[in-house]
């Protein structure tokens, strides 16, 4: 799937460098930052004084508030767009309106990217040569800056004004991903009474960006909780695979719903689901029966519970917005609540089990037989 | 190898766990500290026996919360609470290590059950904890009710039942006889368990000497264990007031219908005189009994208490009867304190009450029970839910005795506690106990191997072996330990313990 998209300011987010004073003309018809009907957006940067050899204009775009078109749509925000959307093409319109002195701009995507214009009161297009990440088209923006060499007097006014707006083209990655192992079982094992291995890695393109691996859920009392695992504490983060510790903390076990595992800050915009994860633990509940003379105890090992487990994408906000938004809100609209383990819950349902299969177990020795005598005095 | 001066000490004693008082003061023959030792004969001690599994199926149950041994007429069966996925109490039936029947019952906030087994059908209340101020009480799920399950793998279905309603049509039937006059008449159902539920689709006829009686439109219940329906009369009424309700009703001598289907019953002949079994009481009862933390027996009633709305009071049904509570007479209230009725254990023909520090007595004095006088017994003393102990497959009392789990340890009652109690030698052990935690506390005496076993809110059990003799003195205590921590503990099959563990 593919289409057309427009990027469009909102008059919140952009900013100058510059002083701008609203005593002098600066003899521009641009209004102080503001968004048109049409999708341009403009602002005005002015400087009267000394030595000023340097203004630039700066527009970025909200990841919150609805900022772009899809295919000439109305405006959505960001946590809105399908999930997999990336952007294959950004192209940058400007109108540049110089003043005093302004020899020569620049107009960016990026502090790094960027072309040289020489062409004022007119337009100006500019196509980013990079592949963009969504997140790079957000966060990075564009905007203009403007450079002199002339030194003017202190009644002199120099100033620019822009008129900006991205377009371009999109795509709908199908992302294809994968967690390992799957199930994933946890927790003691009941053979050793050691910690078994908790790692699990997931597989999928474009990782490099993940700032952390969230888990939400509930536990038995309803108390929601939640387990944030920064980038920082990844044993494996490549663009292609983060492996992550999944902790046997209680009362994560046994959850009283699903937990969701998401990770934040990927490439690509909006929701992907990873896979589904299994985690199964060992516990070794069931009923058992007190033998005479036996020499060790024998365990259940097939009886864990299994939980299944969602695991979403959703992409980074800013710092502030990390923590308000664990799962994305379109991705709960297109699919629903996360798939849940079947549970059969009719109460006119009845099991008539007669299998003679035998069920897994583990013997294991009496765990640390000890006795501490009384003091013995001298 | 002795040294100079000193004497050798010989140690062929081991008596088992000393916790109390500072531990440098532990005799010789105890132990300060221990975990996962038994003892052998007399003198001796070893690693405790191991464990096996109890379900010998592909998916046993798991996440196990409480257990009974629940026997039943042709052999001694498990029913069990678990917990499944979505947090909802399920009971299900162990019948052998191979036949599991579940879930026979799921109810989504018990956290616990009260058990009682009654004629081979199990008597079930879903209870589980609640807060008043720092105290954790157990009492009844709110809106919820007591169940009996059939033991054959059906659903259990709710205790009593609502009473039949519909429009009777009567008419004299063929050549008969009745004391002629006016008569009320109406029908009560009998349902699989023999709760026989309120008379019914009343509705008055004038008889005649020479005739039957017959009945049409006969209504059916909606309660498929319906499976009888006996028909009720009053005498003949002289002067009849107009309202159906208000006359003794009596049943009709073989005048039964044996189906929830068929919709008459024709040429019923009958006296007066006949009328002897009166029916009158059964519009009285409960239509459905409120679940209780505590499910007993007593004088063949079954005892229910500590509904969510009512911690002090107890439901007695009528003799015989299990499901007949009446609203009006079947009522006893224990004095009202702020904590709710533990235990109910019958012993020696009285029926002793407990609180978690109090103790009353009842005694069936053959009249209706809210007659019966209260006796102190202990303002002190009490037990848990859990915390008298389960004798072989049915019960209490053992060589005329109670084992109670107290706030001050495991005490003997036999009418009054018995101090010092028998886990004198651990008594600093058990006041380590979490007070709010003793409803986890659950017990079993196995005279068979002579040793209780108590799971602890720790999920430990701990062994109390009184093979050398049950004083406080002779007791010999040792916790056992497992992997998987353990939940709780029942006797099964005379001496066969089991254990059950959750996901914790």
């Amino acid at each position: 799937m593919a289409g057309t998209y427009s990027l469009e300011v909102t008059d919140t987010i952009a900013s100058s460098v510059g002083s701008w004073n609203d005593a002098v003309d600066c003899g521009s018809s641009f209004s102080n930052a503001k968004l048109t009907s049409d999708g341009w957006a403009t602002q005005r940067a002015c400087f009267g004084g000394n030595n000023p050899n340097n203004i630039a204009i700066r527009f970025t775009f909200s990841l919150v508030a609805a900022s772009i078109r899809l295919d000439g749509g109305p405006l959505i925000a960001f946590a809105g767009l399908p999930n997999g959307w990336r952007p294959t093409s950004a192209q940058l319109a400007v109108f540049l309106k110089s003043f005093n002195g302004i020899t020569q701009c620049f107009i960016q995507f990026d502090a790094a990217t960027e072309q040289s214009v020489t062409l004022f009161n007119g337009n100006k297009t500019f196509t980013n040569p990079n592949s963009l990440s969504a997140l790079d088209l957000f966060n990075n923006g564009c905007g203009d800056s403007c450079v002199s060499s002339q030194v003017f007097s202190d009644l002199t006014i120099q100033g620019i004004g822009a008129a900006v707006k991205i377009t371009g083209n999109y795509t709908i990655d199908a992302v294809t991903s994968y967690l390992t192992p799957n199930p994933l079982t946890i927790g003691k094992n009941l053979a050793t009474g050691n910690d078994l291995p908790d790692l699990l890695e997931i597989h999928a393109p474009n990782l490099d960006q993940v700032t952390s691996v969230n888990l939400a859920w509930t536990d038995k009392n309803s108390v929601p909780h939640t387990i944030n695992i920064p980038a920082s504490q990844f044993p494996v983060h490549t663009p292609t695979i983060i492996v992550i510790h999944i902790i046997p903390i209680p009362p994560f076990f046994p959850p009283r719903t699903t937990p969701n595992v998401t990770v934040t800050g990927t490439t690509f915009s909006g929701s992907v689901p990873l896979g589904t994860l299994t985690i199964q633990f060992e516990t070794g509940s069931g009923i058992y029966r007190i033998v005479k003379n036996k020499r060790n105890d024998t365990l259940y090992l097939g009886s864990t519970s299994v939980h299944w487990v969602n695991v979403y994408n959703i992409i980074e906000l800013t710092d502030e917005y990390e923590e308000m938004v664990p799962i994305n809100p379109v991705l709960l609209t297109q699919q629903g609540l996360p798939e849940e383990e079947i549970v059969e819950d009719d109460p006119a349902f009845f099991v008539q089990s007669t299998s003679t299969s035998a069920p897994d177990t583990n013997d294991v020795k009496i765990p640390d037989p000890f006795v501490e005598l009384g003091y013995i005095g001298g | 190898m002795q040294l100079r001066d000193h004497d050798p000490i010989t140690l062929d004693k081991f008596n088992g766990l000393w916790a109390r008082e500072d531990p440098d003061n532990t005799p010789l023959d105890h132990f300060q500290d221990c975990q996962n030792v038994r003892h052998i004969g007399n003198s001796s001690f070893g690693t405790r026996d191991g464990i096996g599994i109890s379900q010998d199926v592909l998916v046993p149950l798991s996440n196990v919360k409480r257990i009974y041994n629940y026997p039943m007429q042709d052999g001694n069966t498990l029913i069990v609470l678990v917990k499944n996925d979505a947090d909802q109490g399920e009971i299900h039936h162990v019948v052998d290590e191979n036949t599991t029947f579940g879930p026979v019952l799921t109810v989504a906030q018990m956290d616990d059950f009260a058990f009682v087994p009654y004629a081979g059908r199990a008597y079930i209340s879903p209870f589980t904890d609640f807060s008043n101020g720092e105290l954790t009480m157990q009492k009844g799920v709110q809106n919820e009710f007591v169940y009996v399950y059939n033991g054959d793998g059906t659903q259990a279905r709710k205790i009593a039942g609502s009473p039949l309603t519909g429009t009777l049509t009567i008419a004299n039937g063929a050549a008969g006889h009745t004391d002629p006059g006016l008569h009320i008449f109406g029908f009560v159902s009998e349902t699989d368990t023999g709760f026989l539920a309120a008379p019914g689709a009343l509705a008055s006829f004038t008889t005649l000497s020479t005739n039957s009686v017959s009945f049409g439109t006969v209504p059916v219940s909606a309660d498929p264990h319906v499976i009888k329906r006996h028909l009720v009369a009053s005498k003949a009424i002289v002067g009849f007031n107009g309202d159906v309700t208000g006359y003794q009703l009596f049943f009709v001598p073989n005048a039964t219908i044996n189906d929830n289907t068929s919709l008459f019953l024709n040429n019923v002949s009958f006296y007066d005189a006949d009328l002897l079994d009166d029916a009158s009481h059964l519009i009285d009862n409960f239509t459905s009994v409120p679940a209780g933390a505590v499910l007993s027996i007593y004088h063949n009633r079954l005892c229910i208490a500590a509904t969510y709305n009512d911690i002090s009071l107890i439901q007695v049904s009528a003799e015989g009867e299990p499901e007949a509570i009446s609203q009006i007479d079947g009522l006893i209230v224990v004095p009202l304190d702020g904590n709710p009725i533990t235990n109910i254990q019958e012993l020696r023909d009285v029926m002793y009450v407990f609180k978690r520090s109090r103790t009353v007595a009842f005694v069936d004095n053959g009249d209706v029970p809210s007659s019966w006088q209260m006796v102190v017994i202990d303002n002190a003393l009490g037990t848990c839910v859990h915390g008298v102990a389960t004798v072989l497959d049915s019960g209490s009392a053992s060589v005329d005795y109670l084992a109670v789990c107290s706030y001050a340890g495991v005490i003997l009652f036999n009418g009054q506690f018995i101090i010092p109690e028998l886990s004198w030698k651990i008594e600093e052990y058990w006041r380590t106990l979490e007070r709010n935690d003793f409803d986890l506390i659950q017990i079993v005496n196995a005279p068979i191997q002579k040793e209780f076993y108590i799971v602890l809110p720790t999920r430990l059990l701990l062994s109390g072996n009184y093979s050398l003799g049950m004083d406080p003195k002779s007791m010999r205590w040792e916790p056992w330990g497992y992997i998987m921590g353990v939940n709780t503990v029942a006797i099964h099959n005379i001496d066969e313990i089991i254990l059950g563990a959750d996901l914790g």
